[in-house]
């Protein structure tokens, strides 16, 4: 009886231990038609969330891809690469803050869809300045 | 009233000296090359996590804040000849493991490498 009561409070803390997938964030970093590589522009955006108690998670799967999409409206339809990621935790007695911060430079697109081939060279060494969310 | 004051004063400073911690910034889209080849997906996979035994001191990094820069190293070292990835995908997923909650980051995409 008390190897069956040890049993299931086995299988009760493994079924307890809970879990989440974040949605997943597609980055196609090949631009689709002629970009302008003399004029990058550096942006920044971010995203937080929030994991109540350690097992519920407020925002928190949702946070690559809400930065993702702030770091697209930030280029405003500019084509954007070199793409840097960087993520931030906060320990809030009642539970984690995360934070991402997504960084990158955006390139203006030409009107005229070229293949990728006949593009110009994209810089080597983009600007790298400052800046914050 | 001087009660209050220490209180506000009290959680003032328990706010200021909350531990938190940042990772290093990692470029998981660099400029594609002029010219390149396209070797085949990459996948890399890396987990942390914060922790130990009570919610109390879930506080703990465990391996955490490196774990976008060692998924990125590990995607292009599974592909031989790798120099970067174009058409990524970044996903995070998360589990609670009783002492500590992890979090493991997988990020794909093609792997390429330069060519003249």
């Amino acid at each position: 009886m008390k190897i069956l009561f040890r049993f299931f409070m086995v299988v009760a803390a493994i079924s307890s231990m809970s879990g989440c997938s974040g949605v997943p964030v597609h980055i196609p970093n090949v631009p689709d038609q002629a970009v302008d590589w003399s004029r990058g522009r550096h942006i920044v955006a971010g995203a937080r969330g929030f994991q109540l108690l350690l097992l519920i998670p407020i925002m928190t799967n949702s946070r690559h891809e809400r930065a993702y999409q702030a770091l697209l409206k930030e280029a405003n339809g500019d084509f954007i690469t070199d793409i840097k990621i960087q993520e931030f935790w906060w320990y809030a007695y009642i539970g984690t803050i995360y934070s991402t911060k997504m960084e990158a430079t955006a390139y203006p697109r030409l009107k005229r869809p070229v293949p990728v081939s006949e593009t110009s060279e994209p810089p080597r060494d983009p600007d790298e300045s400052g800046g914050d969310f | 009233m001087g009660k209050t004051i220490n209180t506000v004063v009290a959680l003032v400073i328990m706010l200021g000296v909350l531990p938190g911690c940042a990772s290093v910034s990692t470029t998981i889209a660099p400029p594609p090359p002029e010219h390149y080849e396209v070797l085949g997906r990459a996948e890399g996979k890396a987990c942390g996590s914060l922790g130990i035994a009570s919610p109390a001191y879930y506080f703990i990094p465990m391996w955490i804040n490196s774990r976008v820069e060692r998924a990125y190293q590990r995607a292009l070292a599974s592909v031989p000849g790798a120099g970067s990835l174009i058409n990524i995908s970044i996903q995070e997923n998360w589990f609670w493991w009783i002492i500590g909650t992890a979090r493991c980051v997988t990020i794909s995409g093609d792997a390429i490498r330069e060519v003249d």
